[in-house]
């Protein structure tokens, strides 16, 4: 574990632990408490609290100004807020990155029986759209875009055993989905585990391309992509993730997957208008 | 059959579901109080103790468990309860595609749970830090993470569901007529402060934090700068929150509720404040209503009017709030890939229960208030909020029953959250004393006088 984060958990828990100390603490002894009122801490709202009207002493600031006065000041303020608040989500958007490192884009497993057949499910399908956005800009700004796809042997690779059938070499099942047929430009890369990398050309396909940061895609973040990952950063890439353009069986293990990408690999996970204007 | 589909969702849709049982509640509440022709009030347990030792003027208020439950009075009302909601939820369910013949035992199981928490947060020592929220998370918790949440009692296990219909009911309440009332000093320290301790926090947590979960940073935003779980629950769910989030916003925030009632007014008369700014301070940055009542009247009266003042202001904000952050979610944060948010899509998106909670205070505010008077209006609060907070218990037990307790821990995310809150609660503290100072110390303003 990296001495910072090491640092920061250390610093949780004394901080945690003492402030839970402090509460507990005050609970037992009673603290603060006053014996005459017939409600705790727990009442959360001015309803729950017995007679509250009592408390209250209505005309303490009273109104000097028309209604309206009152009305107008309290909207403007509140629009002012809203205003300054959209701006600041504007401003929130590509500041943080700047431009990738010779970026390549590699999209795994996008095949038929991934997203519609076999093993599909509607998270799968759900990321077609914005993965077509992605790639239709990766092209148009020279960005190589790399298919690693899943063409497993039937009855001999062993990643069959544990997931049935599926993307069998030469079915219909283990071609790119229509909506992202590779175009020329492309490469496809065939692979028979669950890395890109492991016994493909992937590797030497990348250096010949000068590329010096992978941008994963596809499916699903908490195996293929991460398996990708893994070697990509063993090799010497840098890796950032795709975050609309990757998805996996349910969203634990995506928001699973994309964590471990980030603490493992450093992999920032990135929306694709921020990855469109790094490209 | 485009228009077929819309009209269907008026009574298909969670939100549009919650809004309408909502509605039935309100409306038979104002008709019970305004006729007076039948009590509608809900089952509310009275103080009871587990045989502590209390001195003359809190025993006055204690009720024997025995006492209670031997009243015929007890058990109308808890039929009458579990009738209601039992009845308008089951419908509820029908309608959302739920089998009746399932929904209802495992109701009934939820709502079993749910008085037995009302039960133990009724106890003088349980009620007096930690009220129904904690211990409907603790139950349900512990059900779920010990024996598991049985298969039968699923069906019923829809916090959304309930939430929602709470904070439609919750909406009576929420009078904003009351605005006038307040002034320029309530105002300004409760309407100037909270919306900047917001948009700090929001800054802090999205962009320092780089916090990417942004339903539970608005969530805790609020739960710190207003008031506490009822507003966690209120934005939590315009911002469409995971429970997981309502559960974090809301055990820090009581964590610290317990703490700076303590605390803030032992430091409050250390440093020698004046009585009113010590009491606006409290009302300002103490989370929970109840609390800062509490830690108020340590102070005195005038510094608990002071406190409650200012408090209830921020009450009446949550709509607002509310409604600000469920368009702010429909319109710039839930954008997706290749959809431009036009009107229809922001009205897709809106979260419409949002609609039923201003409408019901628009109604409060503007037709039932001046027609009945504000006493009716009290009248008719005091039966709804008890079925809010049945609500809203129903809905707390069944985020305990789904709560996984690794996944709790999980998403501690290395402490953000709590980093999150700690450095937003310094924030909302330094800012207070501030608008405290600048209105109330009589250095620019006169001091306004408190009877």
């Amino acid at each position: 574990m990296p001495k910072s984060r090491r640092a920061a958990r250390v610093a949780l828990l004394v901080v945690g632990g003492a402030i839970l100390a402090a509460a507990v603490y005050i609970m037992v002894r009673r603290i603060g408490l006053n014996p005459e009122l017939d409600f705790g801490a727990g009442a959360y709202y001015y309803a729950d609290i017995p007679e509250f009207e009592k408390k209250l002493d209505w005309d303490t600031y009273q109104a000097q100004l028309p209604f309206w006065v009152y009305v107008v000041l309290f909207l403007a303020w509140g629009a002012l807020m809203y205003w300054v608040w959209t701006r600041m989500e504007k401003h929130t958007k590509p500041k943080h990155m700047e431009k990738l490192n010779h970026p390549a884009i590699l999209v795994v497993d996008m095949l038929n029986d991934f997203v519609t057949g076999a093993i599909g499910c509607d998270r799968a399908r759900a990321i077609v759209p914005a993965t077509a956005r992605l790639l239709a800009a990766a092209r148009e700004k020279g960005v190589p875009v790399i298919y690693c796809n899943d063409a497993h042997l039937p009855g001999i690779d062993r990643e069959l055993q544990i997931w049935g059938d599926h993307a069998i070499v030469g079915t219909p099942g283990a071609e790119v989905i229509p909506e992202l047929t590779p175009q020329p430009c492309d490469f496809v890369v065939p692979k028979r585990r669950y890395s890109g990398f492991f016994q493909t050309d992937l590797d030497i396909l990348l250096k010949e391309l000068g590329v010096k940061t992978v941008i994963i895609t596809g499916l699903h973040t908490h195996m293929c992509c991460r398996h990708t990952s893994a070697d990509a950063y063993c090799l010497g890439y840098d890796v950032v993730a795709a975050k609309e353009a990757t998805n996996s069986f349910t969203e634990e293990d995506y928001l699973g997957g994309l964590a471990y990408l980030k603490t493992c690999y450093g992999a920032d996970a990135y929306s694709n208008d921020e990855l469109i204007a790094a490209f | 059959m485009a228009n077929n589909n819309n009209l269907s969702k008026l009574w298909k849709t969670e939100d549009w579901l919650a809004v309408w049982i909502g509605f039935i509640v309100i409306l038979i509440g104002i008709v019970a109080v305004l006729t007076k022709a039948f009590d509608f009030s809900a089952l509310t347990f009275k103080t009871w103790t587990w045989g502590e030792a209390l001195n003359d003027a809190q025993m006055a208020k204690v009720v024997p468990l025995g006492q209670q439950f031997a009243a015929g009075a007890f058990w109308g009302k808890l039929l009458r309860t579990v009738l209601v909601l039992g009845v308008l939820f089951t419908v509820g369910a029908a309608l959302l595609g739920e089998k009746v013949k399932k929904f209802i035992p495992a109701f009934l199981g939820v709502f079993v749970l749910a008085v037995i928490v009302r039960l133990i947060s009724a106890e003088f020592t349980l009620n007096r830090y930690l009220e129904w929220a904690f211990w409907a998370l603790i139950v349900g918790i512990l059900i779920s993470n010990t024996i598991g949440t049985p298969k039968w009692l699923k069906p019923a296990v829809k916090t959304e569901f309930y939430i929602k219909t709470g904070l439609v009911i919750m909406g009576f309440s929420v009078l904003f007529s009351n605005i006038a009332k307040f002034g320029l000093y309530g105002l300004g320290i409760a309407w100037i402060v909270t919306p900047v301790v917001i948009l700090f926090m929001w800054w802090f947590g999205t962009k320092v934090l780089k916090m990417d979960n942004k339903p539970l940073v608005i969530t805790m935003a609020s739960a710190t700068s207003v008031c506490g779980t009822s507003a966690a629950i209120a934005t939590g769910a315009a911002s469409n929150c995971k429970k997981d989030d309502l559960t974090m916003t809301i055990s820090i925030s009581i964590i610290f509720t317990v703490l700076m009632m303590a605390l803030e007014p032992v430091i409050i008369r250390w440093t020698g404040m004046s009585p009113i700014m010590g009491g606006a301070l409290i009302g300002g940055t103490v989370d929970s209503t109840g609390a800062v009542a509490v830690a108020g009247s340590v102070l005195g009266g005038e510094a608990e009017q002071a406190a409650v003042l200012v408090k209830m202001i921020q009450n009446i904000l949550i709509g607002f709030i509310a409604f600000f952050v469920a368009l702010f979610f429909a319109t710039r944060v839930n954008r997706k890939e290749g959809q431009k948010v036009g009107a229809g899509e922001i009205w897709t998106r809106f979260p419409k229960f949002i609609i039923g909670f201003f409408i019901a205070s628009l109604v409060a505010s503007f037709i039932i208030q001046p027609l009945a008077g504000a006493d009716q209006v009290k009248a008719i609060n005091g039966v709804l909020d008890q079925y809010k907070n049945w609500a809203f218990v129903l809905a707390f037990v069944s985020i305990g029953l789904d709560t996984n307790f690794k996944d709790l821990v999980k998403q501690m995310q290395g402490g953000k959250p709590l980093w999150l809150y700690l450095v937003g609660q310094f924030f909302n503290i330094a800012l207070t004393f501030f608008a405290v100072w600048l209105l109330l110390s009589g250095v620019l303003f006169p001091v306004p006088h408190l009877s």
